[in-house]
């Protein structure tokens, strides 16, 4: 690990820092970060405690499970005004927003996301998984990535607001650009052309579900009323976008890792052969022993965390990569265990950002689980195949070609 | 508070126990409830419906013990009925 020192270009310390604690994670271009991320994080939690980067900006890195729980169920001392590093200009509502603006929200959306309204959908994903699974059977190879990651949420999205599935490959392609393609230069133009078409798309989709509500998230959204208060168009609109940004290449990712894990462990997949039971479990341990969001805050006071000065307005990575291999929290962190108990992990974070959509992402994985392993047993990954991750708020694979039909 | 390595006193056989929900603290993970829906009951929001001092059914204390095991914001809790040890 060669990162210790602030290499040119990245910004100067802080006073407040101390020297030792400085470690110049780039968790978007790192190579060395990049070429092992979940090793990555490992690495730096058996090293530091807390750390100072002084890349996009400067900011503390936390590593342990109970000081990133912790700080996630404070909203009073780590404000989510920007949950990104850099923080980004659009801010996505209700993610950047602190109690009590924060709650109006999360009580007016968490009926369409409950657990029971989630469990309604499953049929639908079910049969969303069947349709890319029949694609893929008796093929000897594919990308999972495009073949079915990318694919499955995408076609959920569409689920949930009602859309018909002809509609799909139109939000493949804005799933596409929008999410997976680096903004630089012409892909710049691509991406704000993309933005543009999606809000458009939603705009329009918004006020026709106003006047003609359907069984579909938006009109509820349009209709639900807590204590008087109501969403408006305009911020249904936003909810709509969140779900896109937030849904997608998060649900995308962690089936990513998933596969990944299963076609390069055979005995785990035989586990799940042996018992489909057993998947609801391996869901929760594969969440854990891969989680992928490296969420962020801004500490609003003055005050000391984890054993350090912090200051107002210092940016915080609470990367829950790190917190779910933490020894402390979940003994022989590095072993799979589909039957580990006790599995409080915090991949969907803890407090009351608490990920919105967990009962949706839970269900797509094991709805994917099974409906894949009922059709295509075996598959490893091609060999020769070196697999590229990207990093930033979520961190997976870029590509990840498996052959099917053949284990490992 | 860790993430649970410390392992559970041994339960006495025959003794009833009651569980307990912190409201406050629930944020819908709904672990709970996954494992036990009917002693562990979730609003149409998916937050916590249980309140202070639930009986828990005789036979379902291994299974209750899990459920409060579960909550990753330590909202429940599960206690020896007073009298009891």
């Amino acid at each position: 690990m060669g990162q210790g020192d602030a290499p040119m270009g990245a910004g100067s310390i802080p006073d407040h820092v101390p020297a030792e604690l400085v470690h110049a994670l780039d968790h978007w271009n790192g190579a060395e970060f990049l070429a092992d991320p979940m090793g990555y994080w490992d690495s730096l939690r058996n090293r530091y405690r807390v750390f100072w980067s002084p890349h996009h900006g400067g900011f503390w890195c936390l590593l342990r499970y109970d000081d990133i729980h912790e700080a996630f169920r404070r909203p009073d001392l780590f404000s989510s005004h920007y949950t990104n590093i850099p923080g980004r200009e659009v801010r996505l509502l209700p993610i950047s927003l602190d109690p009590p603006e924060h709650t109006k929200y999360r009580r007016l959306l968490g009926r369409p996301f409950s657990p029971q309204n989630i469990q309604r959908l499953s049929a639908r994903v079910e049969e969303r998984c069947l349709d890319l699974v029949h694609a893929l059977e008796g093929q000897p190879e594919c990308d999972f990535m495009e073949s079915f990651a990318k694919a499955l949420p995408t076609a959920v999205f569409c689920e949930l607001l009602g859309m018909p599935t002809a509609e799909l490959p139109r939000f493949l392609e804005w799933n596409h650009v929008i999410l997976h393609v680096h903004g630089e230069g012409e892909n710049a133009q691509r991406q704000r052309q993309a933005n543009d078409d999606l809000a458009s798309y939603l705009t329009e989709l918004v006020q026709r579900r106003r006047s003609d509500p359907k069984d579909d998230v938006i009109s509820q959204l349009l209709t639900l009323q807590v204590d008087g208060d109501r969403l408006t168009d305009q911020e249904v609109l936003g909810v709509a976008h969140l779900l896109f940004m937030a849904g997608l290449d998060t649900v995308t990712a962690s089936l990513a890792w998933t596969w990944q894990f299963l076609a390069t462990h055979p005995e785990h997949r035989q586990q799940i052969l042996d018992d489909p039971g057993l998947i609801p479990d391996a869901v929760e341990e594969l969440l854990r022993y891969q989680s992928i969001v490296e969420d962020s805050r801004t500490v609003v006071t003055d005050m000391a965390w984890a054993g350090v000065r912090m200051r107002a307005g210092d940016r915080v990575m609470l990367p829950t990569t790190a917190a779910s291999r933490d020894p402390d929290a979940f003994p022989d962190p590095l072993t799979v265990d589909f039957r580990r108990e006790p599995n409080r992990h915090i991949a969907f974070a803890s407090g009351v950002h608490r990920c919105l959509g967990s009962h949706l992402a839970r269900m797509e994985m094991r709805e994917a689980l099974q409906g894949w392993h009922a059709r295509i047993p075996h598959y490893r990954l091609k060999p020769g195949a070196r697999i590229d991750y990207h990093g930033g708020a979520v961190i997976g694979p870029d590509a990840l070609p498996l052959e099917l039909g053949v284990s490992a | 508070m860790s993430g649970g390595a410390a392992p559970r006193a041994a339960r006495v056989p025959g003794t009833p126990y009651t569980v307990s929900a912190d409201r406050d603290s629930c944020q819908g993970h709904a672990r709970c409830w996954e494992i036990l829906p009917d002693l562990f009951p979730i609003d149409d929001e998916g937050y916590t419906g249980l309140g202070r001092r639930t009986p828990v059914p005789e036979g379902r204390e291994e299974q209750a013990r899990r459920a409060v095991d579960s909550c990753p914001e330590r909202a429940l809790s599960m206690n020896p009925v007073a009298g009891h040890r």
